[in-house]
């Protein structure tokens, strides 16, 4: 038992890595032989014959729940063309670990049954488009759901990838948390460094309990989300340089 | 190559340390960065802002003469704004409080309004309880008082 869990997480894993790898080829950081890809090709097979297994229970719950994320991965993918490589890649290593976390305290039957989740979903999204984001699915599947939970925040808006929204919701709480004394200017601060710092310029942020806004923001770079009884806006606006 | 940067309230703890400096590919940008916060009512005291203009004081006469409504008092806290288009803002967001009651619509009034005579890209917050921390144009900001609500109205890209 002991065993097959290992090495059901294993295989998530991998599934994940395969992912990145295929989405930063262009970084040329990691060697994709044909070794991988027969492995690859071996684990899908197994996927498949697990799919037949569960045909009967799951078909309409999984289904409905993979247009959904389907949309969801569509979505992000296009957003990861805005973002630089690098910050996407570390954001990636950061989500494995995160699910590794969210996965120790929980009970054996709810590993189990979260681990067929995935596996069904993949090969759903399989059958409709690409390898690749029947991938990105999966990983966003157990991350934004994990840390929204865990993170006590809730999104009212959102223009983002998952990673970063993810990012944002973790710099939010430990700011909110370190502060002994509350001052929305430190959380707005805090946050718009982190991410002119990590996604480049220029981020803006705006953090209360009452107020309206209008603003224009660049595609794939809005966030509005609530956290305990303080709401955050969270944009990027294009930069022009100066005519020097 | 103009960077501008300015701290709202020396006094705070909070906003002694000095901001991380740009890195090189960034200095090209005529940008500067400013900190608001609601905090900035309890300490009109130590604000570092300059007293606001007197003609600020006083909103434009109404256009049509109607039943006498009390002149909403203005505060202008922090400004990077010639005063002509200060003003400007201050006109236009009376009449926009005047004209919603809704604070999100007010903020479109008032963007889209500047966006209009200005040029894009302009943004808009307004509300009762916020702090912010945004990146502007240079001579593109202003934040101010209108009665118990606080205007934040900046260009960005």
């Amino acid at each position: 038992m002991a065993n097959q869990d290992k090495q059901h997480k294993r295989a998530f894993m991998y599934i994940y890595k395969g992912g990145t790898v295929n989405q930063r080829k262009k970084e040329l950081e990691h060697g994709v032989g044909q070794d991988k890809k027969s492995k690859s090709r071996s684990w899908l097979h197994r996927i498949s014959r697990t799919r037949i297994f569960n045909d009967g229970h799951r078909d309409l719950d999984i289904g409905a729940r993979g247009e959904g994320e389907f949309v969801e991965a569509r979505k992000s993918m296009s957003c990861l063309e805005l973002g630089s490589p690098a910050g996407g890649y570390v954001e990636g290593r950061k989500s494995v670990s995160f699910i590794e976390a969210a996965a120790s305290p929980a009970a054996i039957g709810s590993i189990v049954e979260e681990r067929r989740k995935s596996v069904s979903h993949i090969e759903k999204n399989f059958a409709v488009a690409g390898m690749v984001e029947a991938r990105k699915s999966v990983s966003h599947i157990e991350t934004l759901s994990s840390v929204i939970a865990y993170l006590q925040v809730k999104v009212l808006v959102s223009d983002m990838p998952s990673f970063m929204q993810v990012h944002a919701f973790r710099c939010a709480r430990r700011t909110y948390d370190s502060l002994e004394k509350f001052s929305a200017k430190h959380i707005a601060h805090n946050i718009k460094k982190e991410f002119d710092k990590a996604y480049g310029p220029v981020w803006h942020c705006i953090v209360g309990s009452n107020f309206g806004s209008f603003v224009t923001h660049s595609t794939g770079c809005f966030l509005y989300f609530s956290m305990e009884n303080l709401y955050i806006l969270l944009f990027k606006t294009k930069v022009k340089k100066a005519l020097d | 190559m103009l960077l501008r940067r300015r701290r709202f309230d020396k006094t705070t703890p909070l906003a002694t340390a000095l901001p991380q400096k740009l890195t090189h590919h960034q200095s090209s940008f005529r940008e500067t960065e400013r900190k608001m916060s609601e905090d900035a009512k309890k300490n009109i005291a130590g604000a570092l802002t300059a007293r606001p203009n007197s003609d600020d004081q006083k909103p434009s006469p109404l256009p049509s003469p109607a039943p006498a409504v009390p002149p909403k008092k203005v505060i202008i806290k922090s400004a990077d704004m010639i005063p002509d288009m200060q003003k400007e803002a201050v006109d236009i967001a009376v009449a926009a409080f005047e004209k919603y009651n809704v604070e999100k619509d007010v903020a479109e009034q008032i963007k889209k309004e500047f966006d209009k005579r200005h040029g894009p890209t302009w943004h808009c917050i307004v509300g009762r309880n916020f702090g912010s921390y945004v990146t502007h144009e240079t001579n593109h900001f202003v934040y101010f008082y209108l009665d118990q609500k606080a205007v934040l109205l900046f260009k960005s890209g």
